[in-house]
């Protein structure tokens, strides 16, 4: 359990500060929806951890499956 | 009843007759056990004969993976550590493997001559009760002290105090004592010094460590000839009083002074130790192998905790909790988990073990550990469900539920005689194979899951939990009970804006509260915070949905409004903090409270100790002072902020219940 490598929360954490580290050169309102990426990719990455799949691809199926839900609970949908 | 020992070479038994202690004396031996190359050991054996002192035999014996020839040496505990150095040094370090060797010698003297401590008929037996004394001092400035507390009751230092003390001390054969400040040890030698003829006092220095990243201090510990002393800052005397303390000796084999001292996985291994030494089984001295080689990929596959599904923050509405009772136990005992068992490629008899891990299990053969955890697993069993009946039950079930804790974690711990990390990863996998599991039959029982952690699962809806609860159990093979079912539960926001996992209160169906995390169950907030949260969960108390929480919303903030008003008027004691800094005053950089802090407690010319407890009353917040005589005012509007960090949850909460009962990440932005 993150006994010699990180954890898999930790790995999405650095994950997220990396692509954070780019919002000093962006517009203040993409930061805004580049902070909702980042709090979609964390929501599932830990559930996902259970497979074998890359901390990237764990971020992005996170986001795709919160934006698929957001989709899905619109109204009339 | 044996209710301690003492000693190295020659040990001293306290055998309870009736009301009297009657004390033996025993000589004891020390067996250790080599083993290694044939031509190795007749060197070694050489060695030995020409040494003219050390005794031996050659002999087989067997450790938990199987028999190996070797010679059996016996000698004085108090030679064995010095023998070891010349076995050692004789075979280079690395070609003898050395057994039984460097256990507690009370320990394997009661393994030997197959004794137990507070060995009862039953479990339901009371403890002796054995004459006990409770002493504390309190210290004053420069070293002075303001008054003495014997079995509660206080009074001022003085000549008929002294006498006091002397005749207790003498009377009492438990001595439970705090030595806040070493004012204890000091104050002992301070009486000696002024002629009592107490029986001979060790004390030793308090001394600070560092355990998981935190800085910690251990008082100093003091040990009277003849008496059995237990601090109260020991873990185990503090969570669980003289029944947890017996209980823990009974199980590990250590007698009550040593058991009140060490952690619950030296508890654990000692009594695995027992076990091993009782049934003939070596004791490897020198662990080296607490980890197989493998690959990169399958270091990241299989280091990996407990499974978290991560809750969205809001209010939800009839939720039922179900937990895992003592899971890691559980799998340990229910698969047959044990370093000799544990294999990494399939053959004849082997089964593989469920979850996402490469390993099976023997199943021809009972496990070494699987063996010795079960007795201690049942029994917690037993005294969990009779836990209401006596307070002494509860503390024996809080000293078990300890023990069974640590056994897991002790599986990973590279020193551990009967670990190994292989154990420690299928024992995880195992679990989040079975929360995952817990959680698919939930939802084909009707439910829809909210939150999930390592062995509880939170969950909504009208299906059926009794039948969920059986074939959760019938499946994974572990226990599983309904925990609390909620009238309503919240998971307030962590800061990233997702659900905090460790953070939640609810209302359960007529049984009050459950409250995790919140400022309710912190020591480092002032008693103001605690009572605030107290008086808002009365008013919740009363609100059995959510739109009944969004209509005591007003009186929900008229309590924090009271609060922020009357701070004047509160008691002095209610502003306490109780902090630990981790530094000495010159290692820290920026003033802050910690830094004054210590800084005051070298001021009262005492010892500061990273790591130790300090209760304080902050003056000025901004110019971090802290109060230091009696009629210093806190500083109000510092505590304030605790005031609003306190009802920052409750805040969340009303406005959760006046929108809807859910709040999606949009709400965070």
């Amino acid at each position: 359990m993150g006994r010699s490598t990180i954890t898999s929360r930790q790995a999405v954490e650095e994950l997220c500060s990396r692509i954070l580290s780019s919002r000093d050169a962006m517009r203040n309102e993409d930061v805004q929806r580049l902070e909702r990426i980042i709090l979609m990719g964390k929501k599932h990455a830990g559930e996902l951890s259970s497979g074998d799949i890359d901390t990237e691809y764990r971020f992005i199926i996170s986001v795709l499956i919160e934006i698929i839900k957001r989709i899905s609970e619109e109204p009339g949908k | 009843m044996i209710v301690n020992a003492v000693g190295t070479d020659r040990i001293t038994l306290w055998n309870l007759n009736g009301k009297n202690i009657e004390k033996t004396v025993h000589r004891n031996n020390s067996e250790i056990f080599v083993s290694g190359d044939k031509y190795d050991l007749d060197f070694l054996s050489r060695q030995f004969d020409s040494s003219g002192w050390i005794r031996y035999s050659w002999l087989e014996s067997r450790d938990i993976y199987g028999n190996m020839p070797g010679m059996n040496v016996t000698v004085k505990p108090s030679q064995e550590r010095e023998l070891v150095r010349i076995i050692q040094y004789c075979g280079y370090g690395r070609k003898f493997s050395v057994f039984n060797a460097f256990i507690d010698p009370v320990l394997k003297f009661m393994a030997k001559e197959k004794l137990r401590f507070f060995d009862k008929k039953s479990l339901y037996d009371p403890d002796p009760q054995l004459p006990a004394m409770d002493i504390s001092v309190n210290g004053q400035k420069y070293g002075n002290f303001s008054g003495i507390t014997i079995n509660g009751s206080s009074e001022r230092v003085s000549l008929n105090a002294m006498e006091n003390v002397a005749s207790e001390i003498e009377n009492s054969t438990v001595i439970i004592y705090d030595n806040h400040n070493g004012n204890l040890s000091r104050f002992l030698r301070y009486m000696e010094n002024a002629g009592y003829a107490l029986p001979k006092i060790y004390s030793g220095r308090g001394g600070s460590y560092e355990s998981y990243g935190q800085i910690h201090y251990s008082e100093g510990r003091i040990r009277i000839n003849g008496k059995m002393c237990i601090s109260k800052s020991s873990m185990i005397y503090s969570e669980s009083g003289l029944e947890g303390v017996y209980e823990l000796s009974k199980i590990s084999s250590l007698n009550p002074e040593t058991a009140s001292i060490v952690t619950p996985g030296t508890a654990v291994s000692s009594m695995e130790i027992y076990r091993a030494l009782s049934l003939g089984i070596l004791v490897t001295a020198f662990k080296d192998d607490h980890e197989r080689e493998k690959s990169i990929e399958s270091l990241f596959n299989t280091d990996r905790g407990g499974f978290v599904l991560q809750p969205d923050p809001g209010i939800y509405e009839n939720i039922y909790e179900i937990d895992f009772s003592s899971m890691y136990p559980t799998i340990i005992v229910n698969y047959n988990l044990s370093p000799e068992t544990i294999k990494a490629s399939p053959g004849k008899n082997r089964i593989k073990l469920p979850g996402d891990n490469p390993y099976y299990v023997e199943r021809n053969w009972r496990g070494f550990l699987s063996s010795a955890i079960e007795p201690l697993l049942k029994e917690r069993l037993i005294y969990k469900t009779i836990k209401a009946m006596d307070r002494s039950y509860e503390n024996r079930d809080i000293a078990l539920k300890w023990l069974l804790v640590t056994s897991f974690g002790y599986t990973g711990y590279k020193n551990a005689r009967f670990g190994r990390i292989e154990l420690h990863e299928a024992i995880t996998s195992i679990g989040r194979w079975a929360l995952s599991r817990a959680m698919r039959i939930c939802e084909d029982e009707g439910f829809k899951v909210i939150h999930g952690i390592v062995d509880s699962l939170w969950v909504k809806g009208n299906g059926n939990i009794t039948h969920a609860i059986t074939r959760i159990r019938n499946e994974t093979m572990i226990n599983i009970v309904l925990d609390a079912h909620y009238e309503w539960l919240f998971v307030p926001p962590s800061k990233s804006g997702l659900g905090a996992l460790n953070r939640y209160f609810g209302l359960k169906k007529n049984s009050g509260f459950k409250v995790r995390g919140i400022d309710l169950r912190r020591s480092d907030v002032p008693e103001i915070s605690r009572k605030m949260q107290r008086e808002l969960l009365e008013i919740l108390s009363q609100c059995k949905t959510i739109p009944e929480i969004g209509e005591a919303s007003g009186r929900i903030t008229q309590v924090r409004d009271r609060y922020m008003s009357k701070l004047r008027l509160m008691e002095k004691d209610d502003f306490t903090l109780n902090i630990k800094p981790s530094r000495r005053l010159e290692d820290y950089r920026v003033e802050n409270i910690q830094k004054a802090a210590i800084r005051s407690v070298r001021n009262m010319g005492l010892d500061e100790n990273p790591g130790q407890r300090l209760e304080i009353i902050v003056k000025d917040g901004k110019r971090n002072i802290i109060a230091e005589t009696g009629e210093d005012n806190p500083d109000y509007s510092f505590y304030e902020k605790y005031i609003n960090r306190a009802f920052e949850p409750f805040q969340y909460l009303i406005s959760y219940a006046k929108k809807r009962e859910r709040v999606s990440l949009e709400d965070w932005f």
